[in-house]
């Protein structure tokens, strides 16, 4: 049977004690007595010992942690147990008398107990109830868009350190300038199909192309089709799209609301009367406007690339440059002059956005889409059924 | 370089003062022959005669009311209270006289009066012998009151406090006299009103004056040693305080903590923690801002309590940790 290290209450105002420093590392051979672990309690600093011989199993807390007293928080096993699997971890009440360590010295007990009795459990009471947190942790929320109220703190009785909201910061993608990601498209297999496409009812347009293959995109990526709500991303049931086209000297700026819902069909015979502003599903609606995932299409103007911000309450842009010959990477070959468009997906600041790997995945799959038209055509027009028209 | 302690650094001032300028004047209890309780004014008597260097008898409300008398009729008189707890005898003359002449004759008189208090505790002095006053005068418009902590310092600012035309309280501290440090010939002036960051450090801002620098330095080579970088501060003027590198400070390290000699109640660091939470900085504070003092007692005589009433360089070391440790 795997014996355990008890982390013991030292006195009776001892609630937790910080672990410090693991002494030994899992695996390593111990002898009974041998110091284990330091642990801290206020200013006294104590070591955990071994109970028995053995090896040093698992560590169950990580250094810098805050562990309640009478907590199993390793064990020694024998040399047949290592490797084998392991029982729970016992219980406080498990505990038997006689396996407390040494009795600490008066004076450390008092000033242990003058610091205990001014520190509650490290569980915060919420209800009703401001959360602790510092000057410093609350100013880095707001900057960074976070919910305080949904942070862990890691200070004196769960107070919110600055430290607890850049971790937090971290996992929610909060940070604090927007990333910017660029990828070229290779635009040969939409100009051939283009070439042979008949003269009549409607032409392929690229842009139409890349409207409806971007609604299909954030089907599949949910990520990036999500508003921000108090700080966080809330996602939306369908596909909106804030689209910035130019037609002539005026520019298009109106969302297409349900675009995953529109058939390509239906996009591209539509298309030039979408330029004038003018479609079923045509929205000029601020809500939908600063929400929606957004298409910033300016390739027609002649630029290059497009950088553009996403709507105030979204949390990314796609950018799209004009088809011109570009070097475009083939797959280690010299590189081949092809015609190429660049898209760009720029990611808000903030939390609640997507990782940059979400985002390079988007465009990944947005490329391919692109980049194998005669598919996206295909799969458009099984969607047609689902065509609101 | 040339060392000198803080004793000398003080005579040299002293001498300089009184060389450039027949108006400077030094009133008090045994400093003629005696040459000062700690020394300071060793020398002088010989060398300026009894008209300029003015021995007293026990008298410490006389010494204050000549010294403000004097410095209105036009002279730069440097009183020597002998031990700092004796201002108490003047405190009429220095807050209500000297403090408030010049506003209350708007301006046509000035008092350019420096008052030299050696205080502090750790000889085994007693409580009456030990005291620190310096923010009993923090709180009086019309003073200027300088803590210098070097002996560098303590040479610079009393030249500086001597050409001042208002009342400059300068408190020096006994165990510092014979402290020392680099100290130039020349007669150069530390100008008040003007803190010093002795050292850069990101985790924690460590405000100190007098006897206190000295073990804050110490106690940030020490934390050093564990990864904790300390910013440690001296004010060296208390008042007018100048409290800008302060602020930014704690803007860079997010905390605070204040050490002196006197007690925590009423004392210099409430000052300046009052100032950096209400400044900007109260939006970058990770803990709560501290405060390490003298003990809420009269200095006690056996050295085994005075120690333990006194601030230490481990009281130093244990609470910059816990602030940076997120345990306060």
């Amino acid at each position: 049977m795997p014996t355990p290290v008890w982390l013991p209450r030292f006195d009776t105002a001892h609630e937790q004690s910080r672990i410090l420093r693991w002494l030994v590392p899992e695996g390593d051979a111990v002898v009974a007595g041998d110091p284990l672990c330091e642990v801290e309690t206020d200013k006294v600093n104590m070591e955990l010992e071994a109970p028995v011989s053995g090896l040093m199993g698992p560590q169950r807390f990580l250094e810098g942690a805050l562990v309640p007293v009478v907590t199993a928080i390793a064990w020694v096993l024998s040399k047949e147990e290592q490797g084998q699997e392991l029982p729970d971890w016992p219980q406080g009440g498990d505990l038997q008398s006689g396996e407390s360590s040494e009795p600490v010295a008066e004076s450390e007990t008092d000033e242990m107990l003058e610091w205990a009795t001014g520190e509650a459990a490290i569980a915060v009471p919420r209800v009703g109830q401001r959360t602790r947190a510092t000057p410093a942790a609350r100013h880095l929320a707001r900057i960074q868009r976070l919910d305080l109220e949904n942070l862990r703190g890691s200070g004196p009785r769960g107070r919110v350190q600055v430290a607890d909201v850049q971790q937090a910061g971290l996992l929610a993608g909060g940070r604090q300038l927007p990333v910017i990601l660029e990828l070229q498209v290779e635009m040969s297999a939409i100009q051939d199909l283009q070439r042979m496409w008949p003269a009549g009812e409607f032409a392929l347009n690229h842009s139409a192309l890349l409207v409806f293959a971007c609604a299909k995109a954030l089907t599949r990526h949910p990520a990036l089709n999500v508003r921000r709500q108090d700080g966080r991303a809330v996602r939306h049931d369908r596909v909106d799209l804030a689209l910035i086209v130019p037609n002539g000297d005026r520019q298009l700026e109106a969302t297409i609301e349900a675009a995953d819902r529109v058939s390509i069909r239906t996009l591209l015979t539509t298309w030039p009367a979408l330029l004038q502003g003018e479609g079923p599903w045509l929205r000029c609606d601020s809500v939908l406007w600063r929400e929606s995932f957004r298409i910033c299409d300016l390739g027609d103007l002649g630029l290059d690339r497009v950088t553009a911000p996403p709507g105030e309450a979204a949390v990314a842009c796609l950018g799209a440059g004009r088809v011109v010959p570009r070097n475009l990477d083939s797959d280690g070959d010299l590189p081949e002059t092809r015609p190429g468009m660049a898209l760009t997906l720029t990611i808000a600041p903030g939390s609640g956005a997507p990782g940059e790997i979400q985002g390079a995945r988007f465009l990944e799959d947005l490329a391919n889409m692109l980049e194998n038209p005669l598919k996206l055509l295909l799969q458009g027009g099984q969607d047609a059924n689902r065509d609101r028209q | 370089m040339r060392e000198l302690s803080y004793r000398e650094a003080l005579n040299e001032a002293l001498v300089q003062a009184m060389d450039a300028n027949p108006d400077v004047i030094l009133i008090g209890e045994d400093i003629g022959s005696y040459g000062g309780a700690f020394g300071v004014t060793r020398g002088l008597l010989d060398r300026y005669g009894p008209m300029r260097v003015i021995d007293t008898p026990i008298s410490e409300a006389g010494i204050a009311g000549a010294c403000v008398g004097a410095a209105m009729s036009g002279l730069r008189p440097v009183g020597d209270m002998q031990f700092s707890d004796f201002i108490t005898l003047g405190m009429e003359q220095v807050v209500l006289q000297g403090a408030r002449m010049r506003t209350m004759f708007a301006g046509q008189v000035s008092v350019p009066l420096v008052m030299r208090l050696p205080g502090g505790a750790g000889t085994g002095a007693g409580a009456q012998h030990s005291g620190s006053y310096e923010n009993w005068f923090v709180h009086v418009p019309g003073l200027k009151v300088v803590m210098p902590a070097s002996a560098y310092d303590a040479k610079g600012l009393l030249l500086a406090a001597i050409d001042d035309d208002n009342p400059v309280i300068f408190c020096e501290h006994k165990l510092l006299y014979n402290a020392r440090g680099h100290v130039p010939e020349d007669a150069y002036r530390e100008p008040l009103g003007v803190t010093r960051i002795l050292r850069k450090g990101r985790d924690l801002t460590l405000v100190a004056t007098s006897l206190m620098v000295g073990l804050a330095l110490e106690a940030a080579d020490q934390l050093a040693e564990e990864g904790i970088e300390v910013e440690v501060i001296d004010p060296r003027t208390l008042r007018p305080l100048d409290d800008p590198p302060i602020i930014e400070s704690v803007i860079r390290t997010g905390r605070l903590l204040v050490v002196h000699e006197a007690v925590e109640t009423g004392g210099f660091g409430g000052e300046v923690v009052a100032r950096v939470v209400a400044s900007e900085a109260f939006d970058y504070l990770d803990a709560p801002p501290l405060r390490l003092a003298g003990k809420e007692v009269p200095v006690p005589q056996s050295e085994v309590l005075e120690a333990a009433a006194l601030p230490q360089l481990q009281d130093i070391v244990r609470d910059a940790r816990k602030l940076v440790r997120n345990q306060v």
